[in-house]
């Protein structure tokens, strides 16, 4: 670890934590508990053959995996751009790629833009690619629209090839996100972290006002009554944060009523939005709308209200992602005792939905210099060792399974127990994103009016449908 | 062989053409050129990402837009930003104008302090307005409820009824003070002996403000009325970053369709034709203004 | 000039007596004061989170006591606020002044020669003043990656001075038609040229009007952040709205205190520019804006 990263983030310093120290935090339990299915498995796939926990000679522990050289390099001084849109991820990106410089190609360095926001950063990439740009070489984005968009526009290179070389790293990954950036038959881009939905709670107000953990929708509205009753706001839940928020509330139901597939399909065009179920989560929207478990307002609340609600005490929840947690614990006195559920239940008898979302994805823009050291930098990014280093930085979920070494060695600097809590909860989780952009508007601008009880659930869906229609013909297959 | 007459003629030609060239210059580069380039793509299918444009479409993103119930909301809503936005700036501009223009030691003080919002950053403005707004702890809300008007408190943004209203208060609160500023300095500017003649006549202080001193402020208001309409016609920024256009459309204007369209739907070309409506729309407007300026004493000779 | 004779004037003006003129004050004041609190209040709000900690500002203090200015070397490092203020200034004051220089050039072409064509020039002008910048930014990135000027300053400075222009051409051309015609006889039977009557005789009795367009124009430019951040893509160009933007998703994020203080850091420069120029501009915003 570099000195500047450490001083940037003084927490990395305290990172002499003895292995037993963390069994006593239940850390490494955690890791080894059968709620990790693919704990054994990941150890060999992410370092090759299984190796025992190495320690510096300070007890310190390190890295477990191998960091692979790449079948590339640079011939002369060289340099590949990078535009990502999520700021806090800059720096483990730079010490990864400071790291590869170090070790492998002393030659090749990048240069990262960190967009504010995915809106700029898509005006800037659209700009280039419109101007046949050969800059960017490396493009962050968003599976889902953005996706399809520089994929079928052949802006953007595949994987095959990189995958066809390295079957290891690509085993590396996981399935459901790799389907999930499959576009017509080809793999566009790889993720960097995956993310999960979930509920946030205040465990103190909890035990203070003898509430349970709800695993039921029942419960959850009980619990919402209880609060209500006290005078404390159930759920903060900032759906006014970006386009995608309104539409987590109905991809959490869907979830729930295991019916991703069927969405999956209306977005291709091929079932109509009208359906049943699809109707049913477009219902589910408007009744927690209207049940009085959110905060006042929610599209008047962004993610940095919703915390400050959250962490006064003035609500007990707070809906939202994994990527939230450093900026909520920031936010919050010593004292609070934070806890995590996955949403409950919404059938009784069902599945408790996990929402999992892939965060930043990276590709390489086809009309790169160097597409050969573009796909290096990424899979130094992406691999096993960039995956652990990545995760040991930003607790976010790595984009494939990760070992209890790894787990260890990276709880060294993170200290959270609610990594591996959140880590439990990754691989039971579905993703779900919406691939037509004009289908995706519908979606937000329908689920606001619900979330406004603007208009009925039926009315909605039939205005997204009328939006799924009116595109046609979809020029692209996903998974 | 040109006669002197001639010869200073073509000279004056030339002259006109030097000072202005470097004008001309950049702003073909940099306006010209991007509009022509917009008119054009207008009348064509883009996506925006393959290296050629579609196919040529004649006027069929026009006959799109003209089909399409989001635009004319967000036409309604930029008429609606308009028309109630510039009255209320340059009414309190005047208001405050009138007020400030006596002899007061501080004047110069308070004329600076009302300037602040202009001076400052959208981003921050958003940034602030976002905490005030905010329905549980925002600022708004909180001191109603402080007040004892806690009915009164509602989700501002959240709340499609009201987030229109919202926008526009912000952008008044920014604007102000630029209003005021041109427009005391309008008062101060007026010629005193009329105002003065008036007085002396008896009239009293609302008489003079409605019978002399806004009829003499007539093109001064309306020049400023016209910057108002043109700022609240091309408003992006503010909307964009404190509702995207939301919800359900409810703050959508067509600098965020447009938006909207080119970078989210891949509608390249129907984004241009509103970008030529907008430019359209914002030119005639300056040209009747214009006709209303030109009539005025004051009014220069364009 | 006008100002000292409307004050000359009211100063003649009788005092008026009686409870009905107090009122009048007391009611004048009010509203004064009242529009003032509403216009200043958020700013002000904004410069006391720059001060408070997380703990104070979720307790719904106002006053920050005690102050943290820690905020603000935090807020400095962690937006490299530093080279981003050079950047800012740099692209902003070079762009600033090519406008004012073309635009001065153009407003006397287009406010004292009668030039054939002077009514199109002057609604290309217009033009420029009322196009919608999104539009611009593909043909504009289009054209400025031919030229291989994407991630130099001039990817700004060239756009920039062009959007200032149309406003600054407005301002300059009114206020040159503004300006007696006796004062360009004279140096013309001094024998003065075109270019020397403009440099000499014209252009310093515009200053009011030169500093409202500089002011105005400098703003603009320090606040545009669209262009910036599309067509600067290396850090080491960025300029400071990017930067600051930057912070909103930044581990920063939600931290409401370090990120006030960086917008106050960012908005000083200008605020203290509009203080020390604010006579100037006030001037020559009136002027321009009368002669219309």
């Amino acid at each position: 670890m570099s000195t500047a990263t450490d001083r940037r983030q003084p927490h990395l310093a305290l990172r002499a934590m003895s292995r037993r120290k963390l069994l006593r935090l239940g850390v490494l339990s955690v890791a080894a508990s059968p709620l990790l299915p693919r704990g054994g498995r990941a150890a060999a796939q992410t370092g090759g053959a299984q190796p025992a926990p190495t320690k510096t000679p300070t007890g310190e522990l390190k890295n477990p995996a191998e960091f692979k050289s790449p079948r590339v390099k640079a011939s002369g001084p060289t340099t590949i751009s990078f535009w990502q849109y999520v700021g806090f991820h800059v720096d483990v990106q730079k010490f990864i790629a400071e790291e590869y410089k170090k070790r492998h190609d002393p030659n090749l360095s990048l240069e990262i833009t960190a967009y504010p926001g995915l809106n700029e950063q898509r005006v800037g990439v659209k700009s280039a690619l419109a101007a046949q740009s050969s800059t960017p070489d490396i493009i962050a984005i968003e599976p889902g629209a953005y996706a399809v968009d520089v994929s079928t526009s052949g802006s953007v290179l595949d994987f095959t090839k990189v995958f066809a070389e390295d079957p290891e790293y690509k085993r590396g990954l996981w399935p459901n996100a790799l389907e999930l950036l499959t576009i017509n038959g080809a793999v566009v881009s790889v993720p960097a972290v995956t993310n999960t939905v979930i509920v946030y709670y205040n465990r103190g107000l909890f035990q203070q006002h003898g509430l349970e953990v709800p695993t039921t929708l029942e419960d959850l509205k009980k619990v919402g009554a209880a609060l209500n009753a006290k005078g404390i706001m159930p759920i903060a839940y900032p759906a006014g944060q970006d386009r995608n928020f309104p539409i987590f509330p109905y991809y959490t139901y869907l979830g729930g009523i295991k019916a991703d597939k069927l969405m999956r399909e209306a977005d291709l065009g091929l079932k109509r939005w009208t359906s049943p179920e699809l109707v049913a989560g477009a219902e589910f929207v408007e009744m927690m709308a209207k049940s009085g478990l959110y905060a006042k307002g929610p599209l008047g609340i962004k993610e940095p209200d919703a915390i400050q609600i959250f962490a006064t005490g003035k609500s007990a929840m707070f809906w939202g992602g994994q990527w939230m947690r450093r900026s909520i614990r920031a936010a919050l006195p010593p004292s609070f005792d934070l806890g995590i559920f996955p949403f409950p239940a919404v059938v009784a008898g069902g599945p408790r939905p996990v929402l999992s979302s892939v965060g930043i994805t990276l590709t390489v823009n086809a009309r790169s210099k160097y597409p050969d050291l573009a796909f290096e930098m990424i899979k130094a990014l992406t691999g096993a060792w960039g995956k652990i280093e990545y995760t040991r930085n930003l607790g976010l979920s790595p984009n494939g399974p990760i070992s209890a070494d790894a787990i260890a060695y990276q709880m060294q600097s993170l200290k959270d127990p609610l990594y591996p809590e959140f880590l439990k909860l990754q691989p039971t989780g579905t993703t779900r994103v919406i691939f037509t952009p004009a289908v995706e508007e519908a979606m937000t601008q329908g689920m606001q009016a619900l979330i406004t009880t603007q208009k009925t659930p039926k009315a909605v869906m039939e205005s997204v449908e009328a939006a799924s229609q009116k595109v046609g013909t979809r020029r692209f297959r996903t998974g | 062989m040109l006669s002197p007459a001639a010869r200073r003629r073509w000279r004056r030609h030339a002259a006109g053409y030097a000072f202005t060239g470097p004008a001309l210059v950049v702003l073909a580069a940099f306006l010209l050129y991007p509009i022509g380039y917009s008119v054009s793509l207008s009348l064509h299918d883009w996506d925006g990402y393959t290296p050629r444009w579609g196919p040529f479409v004649g006027l069929e993103n026009y006959r799109a837009l003209a089909g399409d119930e989001v635009f004319w909301r967000a036409t309604m809503n930029s008429v609606a930003f308009v028309v109630v936005r510039t009255p209320l700036e340059v009414g309190f501009g005047f208001l405050l104008a009138l007020l400030l223009n006596r002899r007061l030691v501080v004047r110069s003080l308070l004329r600076t302090l009302f300037f602040v919002p202009v001076v400052m950053s959208l981003i921050v403005v958003t940034i602030i307005f976002q905490r005030v707004f905010e329905p549980n702890t925002g600022l708004l809300n909180t001191f109603l409820r402080a007040i004892g008007l806690g009915a009164w408190a509602h989700p501002w943004l959240g709340d499609p009824a009201t987030a229109l209203g919202a926008v526009i208060a912000v952008s008044v609160w920014k604007n102000v003070g630029f209003s005021l500023v041109i427009l005391l300095a309008g008062l101060q500017g007026l010629p005193q002996d009329v105002v003065e003649a008036a007085r002396v006549d008896g009239a009293n202080a609302w008489q003079l403000t409605l019978r002399v001193i806004t009829p003499l402020m007539r093109p001064i208001l309306a020049l400023t009325a016209l910057l108002s309409i043109i700022g609240g016609l091309k408003v992006f920024d503010l909307v964009f970053i404190m509702t995207r256009g939301g919800p359900t459309y409810s703050t959508e204007v067509l600098a965020t369709m447009l938006y909207r369209e080119a970078f989210e739907l891949n509608h390249m070309g129907v984004a241009s034709a509103i970008a030529v409506i907008l430019v359209t729309l914002v030119l005639s407007i300056a040209r009747a203004q214009t006709f209303v300026l030109d009539e005025a004493p004051e009014g220069g000779k364009a | 000039m006008s100002t000292a004779v409307a004050r000359a004037s009211v100063a003649r003006r009788p005092r008026a007596f009686g409870q009905r003129a107090r009122a009048g004050r007391v009611a004048m004041w009010a509203v004064v004061l009242g529009a003032l609190a509403v216009s200043l209040a958020p700013g002000l709000y904004m410069i006391s989170l720059s001060f408070m900690d997380n703990p104070q500002l979720f307790a719904g203090r106002v006053v920050p006591w005690p102050p943290h200015a820690e905020n603000y070397p935090r807020a400095w490092v962690a937006s490299s606020i530093g080279r981003l203020y050079w950047n800012s200034i740099y692209v902003s004051t070079a762009s600033m002044v090519a406008t004012v220089a073309i635009s001065a050039l153009a407003g006397y072409g287009l406010g004292r020669i009668r030039f054939a064509g002077r009514g199109i020039v002057y609604g290309i002008v217009l033009i420029g003043l009322t196009i919608p910048l999104q539009i611009a930014l593909i043909p504009l990135f289009i054209n400025l990656r031919t030229l291989g000027l994407l991630n130099t300053r001039l990817a700004l400075i060239g756009p920039y001075t062009a959007f200032g222009l149309a406003f600054g051409t407005y301002i300059m051309k009114g206020f040159f038609q503004g300006l007696p015609r006796e004062l360009e006889e004279a140096a013309r039977l001094d024998g003065a040229g075109e270019f020397g009557i403009f440099a000499r005789v014209m252009l310093p009795l515009t200053r009011p009007a030169l500093a409202t367009v500089a002011i105005f124009v400098f703003l603009q430019n320090w606040n545009e952040f669209l262009f910036a951040l599309t067509f600067l893509t290396e850090g080491r160009m960025r300029t400071l709205p990017t930067g600051i933007y930057a912070l909103l998703s930044s581990e920063f994020y939600g931290n409401y205190p370090i990120l006030a203080a960086s917008l106050v850091l960012f908005s000083a420069p200008v605020l203290v520019l509009y203080f020390v120029f604010q006579r100037q501009f006030v001037e020559g915003l009136t002027a321009g804006a009368l002669k219309h």
